[in-house]
């Protein structure tokens, strides 16, 4: 020993000394590789557990981030305009009308995407099925939501006029949602018989042409989503003025107060009585869709449960590994305690021990789980090969890609925990030392 | 078994009341059958339905006239069927839909489109949709020829409503039917047989819509009611109208004109 030994007399022990401590963490240290075998599996058990904690994090984080997003940028905008008894029961008759929409672009700073809807019945070959329409603008969708990037073959070509001649003339292009499809067995370049109930009482029927396949959007437009232009649609459904959808993008998606007072004093101006189908009304994206910022709550929860069990287990590998070195080193620690040592330094000694390697884990797992994270950030965790159709979860569809989000916080969050949780496991093995009689000790 | 229920709230505390009255209820009790004279015979009458517009093959031109909140259509359409599996119905006017033709054979639906030249099978999902924007559905095209294997009949009045003797028929759908209601009764009159209402209920009872008959006219060697209103008890405004112009029973059909070819061919 090269220092003298801390705690020489428990009167003396009252005063600390930095020389003491030092040490003490050699001690600590030097204890610890007297098994490497042992110190290095328990050390494998605790990196493992703050590494998939810090996946696990990342992954969740990508996937509440991929969802707001997929809500809020790919099709539902920050807020809404429809009227009531629109969105209550999808009324073909009960539209904003084109003067509230003007007022709204001309009154406030917002971009707003106008967008119609239909039921109708689709058919490809032998193969037909229900579908819903969404007739957009594609210049003004583009600049409320990112539709127009989310193609997963062919092209966006809404704003292509439909060809003059050519076996395809007058056909709009359209978008099919991916599932949609599939079942009527379609593709880029497919015709399409669409066949529907006109706003005036006519049997609307048009062939269109495939210009693209959708990636996951949510479970009705991969089923069934037809998107068209604007004048596809009309061409369908001669509705005579106004659109059933406003989306709306503001500067800030946390604040929407405001800019949902402002578009509702505007709307109070027009009429919405029970022929008009009802008042004009506006709601925030997170009143549209309840059932997903409930969501993004409960992970949050389920995130910390998993973290604990996780990293719990990690701990109580540690506390075994830290009980069985205390277990054998008793004839030891009676000799320190002949010697004059205090126990409170023992048991402190042993607390070192846990803290090291902890610590040693922590480093070693934060950084191969910031680095797996940032793997899966970058380049995203194929599961097409488990769930080929993508994840379908609160009403949102992902695309089968996994993608994982990092954040500092998410390596911190992962590190502290697992030190925290294993100096509160170590305290058991250490506290045993304090137990320890000398005269007992050399017994054994 | 045929019960009284005109009569019977009327007569009960007649016979608590005395003998008088006692007697006076035996009038009542014996002027009852007097109402109908044979004993219904259930099955005759869906039978007499059943055939009213249709003979072993029948032509008809009909106008149909629908009415809802947003627009009113009148068009003319020409019809063909024979047996009950087999129909054929172009639409002539307006111009924006002629030529838009429906043809039904046994459970399945196709509709052909000039304008797009193409046809197109009605599929399962879309069966409780509109038939060409009426009040009716394609679902009705179908069940018409499946009534007696879908449905069981009861008579559940026979009497006097509103000055007619009629007989009233409900049918409930056997267990393993797949049918969308819940109860359908039919109203017909005791002397010639004639539809006067169907009324079509959900599964909790509740009446849905309904179709009157009226205005009979003679049609060959048939009279029969020349006009079908069908009204959505949840819209009170809208209604469908189909007005037979002309309707002839047991003519002679080309083999093939319920196919596809025809359909696409315009017959």
């Amino acid at each position: 020993m090269s220092a003298a030994l801390p705690g020489q007399g428990p009167r003396r022990a009252a005063r600390l000394r930095p020389a003491w401590l030092l040490t003490l963490a050699f001690l600590a240290w030097r204890n610890l590789w007297r098994n490497p075998v042992r110190s290095a599996l328990t050390a494998a058990a605790m990196v493992f557990g703050v590494t998939s904690t810090i996946m696990f994090i990342a992954l969740i984080e990508g996937m509440k981030r991929d969802m707001a997003h997929q809500v809020t940028d790919l099709t539902l905008g920050h807020l809404q305009v429809h009227r009531e008894a629109f969105r209550r029961n999808q009324d073909l008759y009960a539209v904003i009308p084109d003067a509230a929409a003007e007022r709204l672009r001309a009154g406030t700073p917002y971009r707003y995407a106008p967008r119609v809807y239909a039921g109708a019945l689709a058919s490809a070959g032998q193969a037909s099925t229900g579908v819903r329409l969404m007739g957009v603008d594609p210049a003004l969708e583009r600049r409320v939501t990112s539709f127009h990037r989310h193609v997963r073959r062919g092209r966006f070509g809404l704003d292509e006029p439909p060809p003059a001649e050519g076996p395809a003339a007058g056909h709009y292009p359209v978008l099919v949602g991916f599932q949609l499809a599939k079942n009527l067995r379609i593709d880029v370049g497919s015709e399409l018989v669409l066949i529907t109930q006109a706003a005036d009482g006519s049997i609307g029927n048009g062939l269109f042409r495939v210009a693209g396949v959708l990636k996951a959007v949510d479970p009705i437009m991969d089923r069934m989503g037809v998107v068209l232009s604007m004048e596809g649609w009309q061409s369908l459904m001669f509705l005579s003025g106004g659109v059933h959808e406003l989306a709306v993008k503001t500067g800030d998606v946390t604040l929407l107060e405001e800019p949902q007072r402002r578009i509702a004093e505007v709307l109070a101006t027009f009429p919405g009585g029970e022929a008009e189908g009802g008042p004009l009304q506006v709601r925030r994206w997170d009143q549209i869709n309840p059932g997903l910022s409930d969501a993004l709550a409960l992970t949050d929860i389920s995130l910390t449960i998993v973290a604990v069990i996780v990293l719990g287990i990690a701990a109580l590998v540690l506390l075994n590994t830290i009980l069985m070195s205390v277990f054998e080193r008793i004839t030891e620690f009676g000799i320190l305690m002949a010697l004059g040592m205090g126990r409170g330094w023992l048991m402190a000694m042993v607390m070192v021990e846990a803290f090291f390697l902890s610590l040693l884990a922590s480093a070693v797992g934060a950084g191969l789980g910031a680095l797996w994270a940032w793997r899966l950030e970058t380049v995203g965790w194929d599961i097409s090969a488990y769930m080929p159709e993508g994840i379908d979860w609160a009403g949102v569809s992902l695309e089968p890609i996994y993608r994982a989000y990092l954040t500092g916080d998410q390596v911190v969050k992962g590190v502290v925990f697992m030190l925290v949780i294993s100096m509160i496991s170590a305290l058991l093995p250490s506290w045993t030392t304090t137990r320890l009689k000398p005269t007992e000790a050399f017994k054994r | 078994m045929p019960r009284f229920p005109a009569a019977s709230p009327a007569c009960r505390p007649a016979v608590t009341l005395g003998l008088v009255l006692a007697l006076a209820w035996l009038g009542v009790a014996w002027a009852a059958p007097a109402v109908a004279a044979e004993a219904p015979d259930v099955q005759a009458i869906m039978r007499r339905i059943d055939r009213l517009w249709r003979g072993d093959t029948s032509h008809a031109v009909m106008t149909m006239v629908v009415r809802t909140r947003h627009y009113e259509r009148n068009m003319t359409m020409e019809a063909w069927s024979r047996g009950k599996d087999e129909s054929l119905v172009q639409i002539e006017a307006p111009v924006k839909d002629r030529g838009v033709a429906t043809l039904k054979v046994g459970q399945n639906i196709w509709n052909y489109f000039p304008k797009i030249n193409r046809v197109t099978k009605v599929p399962p999902s879309m069966m409780m949709g509109s038939w060409m924007g009426s009040h009716f559905t394609n679902d009705d095209l179908v069940k018409e020829s499946s009534y007696e294997e879908d449905y069981t009949y009861e008579l559940t009045f026979h009497g006097r409503r509103e000055g007619r003797a009629v007989y009233e028929v409900t049918l409930t759908p056997r267990p393993e039917a797949a049918v969308v209601w819940g109860k359908v009764t039919m109203e017909v009159t005791q002397d010639a047989l004639m539809p006067l209402e169907f009324r079509y209920f959900d599964e909790d009872g509740r009446l849905v819509r309904r179709m009157t008959f009226d205005d009979p006219r003679r049609f060959g060697d048939r009279t029969v009611p020349a006009r079908l209103v069908m009204r959505p008890e949840d819209k009170p405004e809208e209604s469908t109208t189909v007005i037979y112009e002309e309707l002839t029973f047991d003519v002679k059909l080309p083999p093939d004109l319920f196919s596809l070819r025809s359909l696409r061919q315009g017959r």
